[in-house]
C-alpha cells in the first residue's frame, strides 16, 4: 500500500514538472518614435522638451513622453493597435509676433490620425507642428445630443451652439456663417463610411446658416455668448425633471419653413418651431429637398465662417451611390474656428475639420451611444481675469479644449 | 424530431433502469458506501463505459433532491454574491448479466438564480483557457436552468472482450432577468465509444474515443443607454487581458473536442489499481451570426485551440477492518487565441494560456467503527495567462489541504446518524502580475487587478455536515443531508487596495439533500 502510494505520489510530481516545463510567448511590443517638426511658417521654434501624446485608439489609454533636444519622442513597450498622435505647444504673444505677425498667444498643434504598428515593428512617424492666430471669436458650446429623461418628447428640439467673444474688444456676428459639416455618420456604427474628400483646402457642409445683420447690428461684448437655438423655447419648463435647457434667452433662432416654401420645398413643423420675439438666422443651404431644418447631427461638427464668400461650389457625396447627396464646399481659409465632435474614441477617421482648424477632436462618451443623455461639449476656461470676464482656453486642439457637461449650460461664461 | 426522439429515448434509459426493483444500493452498509459507489462510477467507469464488463460494485439506483445557497464578498469578482440552486436527479446502474449487458443512466435538472458579477454576460466564464466572453460592467440578476442527461452502455461481445459507449447531453440556459436582457444557450453532446481487453482476469486493457460538440448561443439585447444613467452598460467581447472588441456583432460559439483515452486495470489479491489518460484537442470558434457580403467580413471572428491531458489514477485496497481509496488526477491545458483584424484581414495571435491541477486524496474507511471514514487532501493549482499583445502576464500558483472526518452513530439498520467535518487552508505559493502596455487599460484596473487578488488570496474553509439515513415503506433507504462550508480570507497577498473584498468578509454555502435510494 504504501509503496503504490508514494509510486503514485512520484508520478504526479514527475508529471507535473514536465508540463511545467513549457515556455511562454515573449510580448510582441512595438515602438513609436514620434519626431517634431515646424511648418515653414514656424521655422525656428524649438521642439525640444514639448510633450508628445498618443492615444491607442481601440483601449483608450494615452502615454505622454517629451521631446529630447533633438525632437525625437520614443513610446516603448506599446501594444500593437492603432493609435492617434498628437502634440502642441503654446507661443506666448512676443514670440507668436514673429511669426505671425500678430502680438496675440497661439498654440501650434500637429495630429496623426490612425497609425497602425504591428507586432514588434517601431514605427516612425514626423509630426509638423502648425497653426494660425487664434481667433476673437470661439464656438463655446456645442450641445447637438437631445435631452434626457424627457420621454421622448424633446427629443434633440433643445440643441443649441454658442459663439463667444473671447477678445477684448468688441465683435460682430453680423453675416458670419455656420457650417454644419459633413458625412452626417461619424463612426457610432459599423458600417459607417468616412467621406474620404481631402480636408486639406476645403471642409464640406451639409447646411449654412448666417447671422443676421448689415455689419453692425448684432455686437458682441468681450466675454459674452450668443446661443443660436434650433428653436428659441424654454424646455425647462415644458419638462422639469428632464436634463435639458431653457432656450428662450437664446439670441438667435433657426427656422426654415418660409425660407424652405419660398423654393418650392417643405419644411418640418415638427421639430422646427419659430419664435417670433428672437431673431431667425438667414438660411442659406440645407442638402435635403424636402422635410428639412436645422438640427445638427448628434455627432455635430460645425465651424465659423467669414463673412464676405458667396459659397456655390458643392460636390457629391462620393460614398453613397443610392442616391445623389451634396455638399458645399466651405475653403479652410474662410474658417474663424471649428470643433471637430466625433462619436467615439475610435472615429479619427471621421475627422470633417484639417489639423490647422482643429488638431484632435472631441466626443461625449468614449465609446460613443451619447444620444438623447443630455451631454453638451463646452470649451474650458483658461482664466478668469480680475474684471469677470473669462478668456477660454482655444489651442485649436478639441481634444484638450473640451469638456464634456451634463446639462447643457448656454450663457453660463457671461459676465454677470 | 431525431433530436427529440433522441431525448425521450435518454429519459427512457435513465428512468427505465431506475425503477427496475431492489438493487444493491439498498443492501450496502451505510450514506458512506453508497457515496463511494458513486464515486466508483463516475471517477473510472464514467470515463471508460466499456470497462462497465468488471463493475463489481452492484446495481444501484437512486432519486434525489436538493436545494443549495451561497452568499458572501469573497468570490471571484466576475462571479456571484449570490447563487440559489435547487436540484433533482436520477442515477442507476442496472445489469442484465444474462445478456450481457449493463447500463447506466442518469437525468438531472436544475434551476436556480444568481445576483452580482460585473463584467460577465456568460453566466459561467470559461473553464477551458479561453479568453472570449461578451461582458458589460454592469451587474446582473441572473435565473439558470440545465438539463443534463448521462447514459451508457456496455456489452460483453466475447469472454474477453468488451464494447461500450458513453453518451452524454447537457442543455442549459441562463439569462439575466432585466438590466439587459441577455439569454445565453449552451448545448453540449459528448460521445465516448471505448473498447476493453481482459488479458488474464487481473490486468485489463481499454482504449476509446471522445468526441464533444459544444455550441453556445448567446442572444445579447444591449441596454440603451437612457438620460443621466452610469456608462455601465456598453457591451464588449473580451479576447484577451486587455484585448477587446468594444463593438461587437453577433456571434455564436462552437467548441468542438477530439480526443482519446487509453485505461488500464490491474488487480491485485487485496487491491485494485485503476489508470486513465485521456488526451484531446480542442477548437473553439466565435462566428458571426450574420455575413454582410458587402462588407467582405470574415465569419470567424476569434478562435481558441487547446490542448488538455488528464491523468486519472485511483488505488483501493482492502485491509482487516476496513479499505483504503487513493485518488490522483492531474490536468494540464495549453491554449493559444487568435483575434482576426479586418486592417490586416489576417489572424493575429495574442493569447497563451497554461494551467496544471493536481488533486490528489487518500481516504481510510474503517468497517466496524464510530469513525467511519478520515481524508487527507491535497490540490495543486497553476495558472499561467499571457496576452503578447500587451505583454500583460497573470500567473500563480496555490495549494490546498484538506483534512476530513465522518463519524457514525452505530450500524443500525433502522436508522443512522452520521456527522462530519472538514477544514482547508488555501495557500498562495506564487504570484505573478505585471500588465505592462496594458496598466491603464480598464480589464487590468477593473477585471484582471481584482480577480488577482481573489486568486493570490490565502483563505480557509471549514464545513460540518449532519446525516440520517433510515428505511422506508417498500424496502427503500432514505438518506437526508444538510450540510455548511464557510470560507474566509486570511490574507491578501497581492493589490488589497485595490481587491473586491477585505479581510472582514466571507462566503458560506449551505445545503440540504434528499435521497431515495432503490
Amino acid at each position: 500500500m504504501k509503496k503504490i502510494n508514494l509510486s503514485l505520489i512520484i508520478t504526479a510530481l514527475v508529471t507535473v514538472i514536465m508540463i511545467s516545463a513549457c515556455e511562454k510567448k515573449a510580448p510582441e511590443l512595438s515602438v513609436i518614435e514620434v519626431t517634431l517638426a515646424t511648418s515653414a511658417a514656424f521655422n525656428g521654434v524649438s521642439v525640444s522638451n514639448i510633450p508628445v501624446e498618443i492615444t491607442n485608439t481601440v483601449d483608450n489609454t494615452k502615454k505622454t513622453v517629451l521631446t529630447n533636444p533633438a525632437g525625437v519622442a520614443l513610446f516603448e513597450d506599446l501594444a500593437p493597435s492603432t493609435y492617434n498622435i498628437s502634440a502642441s505647444k503654446e507661443l506666448t504673444a512676443e514670440v507668436a509676433f514673429n511669426y505671425t505677425g500678430f502680438s496675440k498667444a497661439l498654440t501650434i498643434n500637429a495630429n496623426l490620425q490612425n497609425i497602425a504598428v504591428m507586432p514588434l515593428q517601431t514605427s516612425k512617424q514626423t509630426l509638423t507642428l502648425d497653426g494660425k492666430a487664434g481667433g476673437d471669436l470661439v464656438i463655446k458650446e456645442v450641445y447637438s445630443l437631445g435631452a434626457a429623461n424627457d420621454g421622448y418628447a424633446i427629443m434633440f428640439k433643445d440643441q443649441f451652439f454658442e459663439i463667444f467673444n473671447n477678445s477684448d474688444e468688441i465683435q460682430y456676428l453680423d453675416k458670419l456663417y455656420i457650417a454644419y459639416l459633413s458625412p452626417t455618420k461619424a463612426g457610432q456604427g459599423a458600417n459607417d463610411v468616412p467621406l474620404g474628400l481631402p480636408l486639406t483646402s476645403f471642409v464640406y457642409a451639409s447646411k449654412i446658416l448666417q447671422f443676421p445683420g448689415t455689419g453692425t447690428q448684432y455686437p458682441l461684448e468681450p466675454g459674452m455668448g450668443a446661443v443660436v437655438a434650433i428653436n428659441a423655447i424654454n424646455y425647462k419648463e415644458q419638462k422639469p425633471l428632464a436634463l435639458t435647457v431653457d432656450n428662450s434667452k437664446a439670441q438667435f433662432d433657426t427656422y426654415a419653413i418660409t425660407w424652405l416654401q419660398s423654393l418650392g420645398r417643405t419644411g418640418n413643423s415638427f421639430f422646427d418651431v419659430d419664435n417670433p420675439n428672437v431673431p431667425n438666422m438667414n438660411c442659406i443651404y440645407l442638402n435635403i429637398q424636402n422635410n428639412g431644418f436645422f438640427n445638427m447631427d448628434d455627432y455635430a461638427s460645425i465651424a465659423l465662417v467669414k463673412s464676405g464668400p458667396v459659397f456655390t461650389e458643392t460636390i457629391k457625396d462620393p460614398t453613397i451611390t443610392t442616391s445623389e447627396v451634396y455638399y458645399m464646399k466651405i475653403p479652410v481659409s474662410e474658417i474663424i474656428d471649428g470643433v471637430d465632435i466625433l462619436a467615439k474614441s475610435s472615429s479619427a477617421a471621421f475627422k470633417r475639420l484639417p489639423t490647422v482648424i482643429d488638431a484632435g477632436f472631441t466626443y461625449a462618451q468614449e465609446n460613443g451611444s451619447a444620444n438623447y443623455t443630455g451631454k453638451s461639449l463646452r470649451r474650458k476656461v483658461a482664466k478668469t481675469l480680475a474684471s469677470g470676464r473669462k478668456v477660454l482656453q482655444d489651442s485649436n486642439n478639441s481634444s484638450s479644449d473640451f469638456e464634456v457637461v451634463a446639462p447643457a449650460t448656454p450663457h453660463s461664461y457671461n459676465i454677470k | 424530431m431525431k433530436k427529440q426522439l433522441s431525448i425521450i429515448g435518454i429519459i427512457f434509459l435513465s428512468f427505465g433502469s431506475c425503477f427496475a426493483g431492489n438493487s444493491d444500493t439498498t443492501r450496502v452498509s451505510d450514506i458512506v458506501d453508497r457515496s463511494l459507489q458513486r464515486e466508483e462510477y463516475h471517477l473510472i467507469f464514467d470515463k471508460v463505459p466499456s470497462l462497465l464488463s468488471v463493475w463489481e460494485k452492484g446495481d444501484y439506483a437512486l432519486i434525489s433532491t436538493g436545494f443549495s445557497s451561497s452568499k458572501g464578498d469573497y468570490t471571484h469578482p466576475q462571479l456571484f454574491f449570490s447563487k440559489n440552486l435547487f436540484e433533482i436527479r436520477s442515477e442507476s446502474i442496472k445489469s442484465l448479466p444474462a445478456n450481457g449487458w449493463r447500463f447506466f443512466g442518469s437525468v438531472a435538472y436544475t434551476n436556480g438564480n444568481a445576483e452580482t458579477g460585473k463584467w460577465n454576460m456568460s453566466y459561467y466564464l470559461p473553464t477551458n483557457g479561453s479568453p472570449y466572453y461578451y461582458m458589460i460592467q454592469q451587474e446582473g440578476t441572473w435565473k439558470s436552468q440545465s438539463y443534463d442527461f448521462n447514459v451508457a452502455a456496455q456489452k460483453n461481445i466475447s469472454g474477453r472482450l468488451s464494447a461500450g459507449v458513453g453518451l452524454k447531453y447537457l442543455g442549459d440556459l441562463h439569462f439575466r432577468t432585466f438590466d439587459s436582457r441577455n439569454e445565453n444557450t449552451t448545448l453540449k453532446i459528448q460521445v465516448l465509444p471505448s473498447l476493453s481487453m481482459n488479458l488474464d482476469d487481473k490486468n485489463y486493457i481499454s482504449i476509446g474515443l471522445l468526441y464533444q460538440r459544444l455550441k453556445n448561443e448567446p442572444d445579447i439585447s444591449n441596454k440603451y443607454q437612457h438620460g443621466t444613467e452610469p456608462e455601465k452598460y456598453h457591451l464588449f467581447f473580451n479576447q484577451g487581458l486587455g484585448t477587446w472588441d468594444n463593438s461587437p456583432s453577433q456571434m455564436r460559439m462552437i467548441d468542438s473536442r477530439y480526443g482519446a483515452f487509453i485505461s488500464y486495470r490491474k488487480l491485485y489479491k487485496n487491491s485494485s489499481l485503476d489508470a486513465i489518460y485521456t488526451m484531446d484537442y480542442g477548437s473553439e470558434e466565435w462566428l458571426l451570426k450574420s455575413v454582410s457580403t458587402l462588407n467582405n467580413r470574415k465569419e470567424e471572428i476569434s478562435r481558441y485551440s487547446y490542448f488538455s491531458h488528464d491523468l486519472a489514477l485511483r488505488h483501493r485496497s482492502k485491509t482487516s477492518n476496513g479499505s483504503y481509496v487513493t485518488n490522483f488526477d492531474v490536468k494540464n491545458i495549453l491554449g493559444d487565441g487568435a483575434v482576426y483584424k479586418e486592417s490586416s484581414d489576417a489572424y493575429q495571435d495574442n493569447y497563451q494560456f497554461f494551467s496544471i491541477t493536481a488533486d490528489l486524496e487518500v481516504s481510510y474507511i474503517r468497517s466496524n467503527s464510530v469513525l467511519r471514514q478520515l481524508s487527507a487532501r491535497l490540490k495543486l493549482d497553476n495558472s499561467s495567462q499571457n496576452d503578447y499583445n500587451y505583454g500583460h502576464i497573470s500567473e500563480y500558483t496555490n495549494i490546498e489541504g484538506t483534512l476530513s472526518a465522518d463519524v457514525i452513530t452505530g450500524k443500525k439498520r433502522d436508522v443512522n446518524f452520521i456527522f462530519g467535518g472538514h477544514f482547508s487552508y488555501k495557500m498562495n505559493l506564487s504570484g505573478n502580475h505585471n500588465p505592462m502596455a496594458a496598466a491603464s487599460n480598464f480589464f487590468n484596473t477593473e477585471i484582471a487587478v481584482p480577480a488577482f487578488a481573489y486568486h493570490t488570496s490565502d483563505f480557509y474553509r471549514a464545513g460540518a455536515r449532519v446525516s440520517s439515513e433510515f428505511d422506508i415503506a417498500g424496502g427503500y433507504r432514505l438518506d437526508i443531508s444538510l450540510s455548511g462550508a464557510f470560507l474566509k480570507p486570511v490574507s491578501i497577498n497581492n493589490y488589497e487596495n485595490q481587491s473586491t473584498f477585505t479581510l472582514n468578509d466571507n462566503y458560506y454555502i449551505m445545503s440540504l439533500s434528499l435521497c431515495f435510494n432503490f
